[in-house]
């Protein structure tokens, strides 16, 4: 079903595909893109703690890098669960404006402060994203929310949590929520022969995985080596 | 009871079938790590799919900690059956060579011998974990570096950071030894009802066999027996690689083994001592 929704919407909104961005959404997003492309590189400390429910992982230490326009690599001291899509994906989506179509949608209070709804649509017919819903505070030009519809992963929402470097754009906290399927294996497969099976509910909806990534020390625009995104 | 011990020690490492155990261990885990070395990518993939199926996964998956986490898996059924291939053999072996009427000529309690035979059988059991201990992650560690090791069961993945994980291998090697004394106990009781060391080895492994069987099932029925076979609390290893250890259900599966052997070690004390010596 939800499948069939991702392509009606897909569908339907590539009919405006010849359509125009709307001004007001372009000026929006040419704001957070100027904000952004102040960046040109940057290293940051992370802290990655996946709630899943069928995963049981302590939070991990890694270390972020990202070199304009579009490389991007993560360093962990061991195994770190993260989201498929990479932090600055929106950022390169929006940076261009012939790869997206956009218009404002409506406008939503989130906190105190009230926010416009900003529907992005990729031209690209191969672009795994379908549509980008955004959450922008227009006042100081950043993406608090951002809910990305993708044809390999469903629907991602992201929340995005700014204190040090509004400026920049560069978030301090980001909360992936993820839709996630059952997950089961044979006992003869994970060798758990004695362990009894929890009888669970299959009508009942899984409950969603979410990755919180609190970001600190950020070191911006002091240059990074290629060989690091090798 | 040491000279004693020591001698009953020297009798198994003087027959040919206790290296059995050693020469098996050393080929299965050799055959792991040379798949692992060669196609660990392809299995290690087919446990992660689940989650990278909706996230991505950084970091070193393929590690020594993990392999010999498999090995510790796969052995699971096999090394009772090793230790039950020397321990059945303590009492009815003699008896098959004709030389327990000569033992228990000598001026030393039944129970004394008996007990030394348990205890070499226990150093046995010791010196095979130390071995297969070193096999897998010892040389794994050699191979393919440490880790975090990701913990698969049915329904649960668990990932241990690396730093938290020897103590948990130490652990689990302990609670297998206590598991194997358990097999060794039980193998020597039977061993003293036997004049040939074939009936006690071959009924430890079918008891051994059907246990597994019976807690593999999901069968209503099976749940109500399954606390009362030790084959059921000897898998308790498996929960030291739990994030947050259940030290309840942990120490419950203890007392079990503890009391198991125990069990078959008085029953073994009591009908020894009663044995008619016709052999």
């Amino acid at each position: 079903m939800r499948k069939f929704l991702q392509i009606a919407l897909f569908v339907s909104l590539s009919l405006f595909a010849n359509a125009q961005s709307s001004p007001e959404a372009l000026k929006l997003l040419n704001g957070i893109t100027q904000k952004f492309n102040k960046v040109r590189d940057y290293q940051v400390d992370a802290v990655i703690d996946a709630r899943i429910s069928f995963l049981k992982i302590l939070p991990q230490k890694a270390k972020v890098f990202y070199k304009s326009p579009n490389k991007f690599h993560v360093e962990s001291t061991g195994i770190a669960i993260l989201p498929k899509q990479n932090f600055d994906q929106l950022f390169t989506l929006i940076a261009n404006e012939n790869n997206f179509m956009a218009f404002i949608s409506g406008n939503e209070k989130i906190g105190d402060a009230m926010m416009q709804i900003v529907n992005v649509v990729p031209l690209a017919d191969t672009s795994d994203l379908i549509l980008a819903k955004l959450w922008v505070d227009a006042k100081q030009d950043l993406i608090v929310k951002s809910q990305l519809t993708t044809k390999s992963n469903g629907t991602v929402l992201i929340e995005y949590i700014y204190k040090t470097w509004t400026s920049l754009a560069l978030p301090d906290k980001t909360i992936f929520t993820v839709d996630i399927k059952r997950f089961k294996i044979p006992k003869a497969i994970s060798a758990d022969i004695n362990s009894k099976s929890k009888t669970e509910d299959p009508t009942k909806p899984q409950k969603p995985g979410r990755i919180i990534i609190d970001f600190s020390n950020y070191k911006i625009n002091k240059g990074i080596d290629d060989n690091i995104f090798r | 009871m040491w000279a004693i011990t020591k001698i009953e020690l020297i009798k198994i490492f003087a027959k040919p079938r206790s290296y059995i155990g050693f020469v098996a261990i050393a080929i299965i885990v050799s055959m792991i790590h040379l798949a692992m070395y060669v196609d660990g990518i392809n299995y290690i993939q087919f446990i992660t799919n689940p989650i990278e199926a909706a996230f991505n996964i950084e970091g070193k998956i393929l590690n020594g900690n993990l392999v010999c986490f498999i090995i510790l898996q796969t052995l699971i059924i096999q090394i009772p059956l090793l230790v039950a291939l020397v321990t059945g053999d303590l009492i009815s072996g003699e008896a098959a060579m004709g030389t327990i009427r000569l033992l228990l000529t000598r001026p030393l309690s039944r129970g004394k011998i008996l007990f030394s035979k348990f205890f070499a059988g226990a150093a046995y059991v010791f010196v095979l974990l130390l071995w297969l201990g070193l096999t897998s992650l010892g040389i794994g560690l050699l191979i393919f570096g440490a880790g975090d090791l990701i913990v698969l069961k049915s329904d649960m993945i668990t990932i241990i950071q690396a730093d938290d994980i020897l103590w948990r291998f130490y652990a689990a090697l302990s609670i297998a030894f206590l598991s194997l004394l358990v097999v060794a106990s039980f193998s020597l009781l039977l061993s003293c009802f036997a004049e040939n060391s074939i009936g006690p080895i071959i009924s430890t492994m079918a008891v051994i066999i059907l246990f597994t069987i019976i807690g593999a099932m999901d069968i209503p029925l099976f749940d109500k027996i399954k606390p009362f076979l030790f084959t059921t609390h000897m898998v308790i290893w498996r929960n030291m690689f739990d994030q947050v250890l259940d030290v309840e259900l942990i120490r419950n599966s203890l007392l079990v083994l503890f009391a198991h052997v125990v069990l078959f070690m008085s029953g073994a004390w009591y009908f020894f001592n009663k044995k008619d010596i016709l052999s």
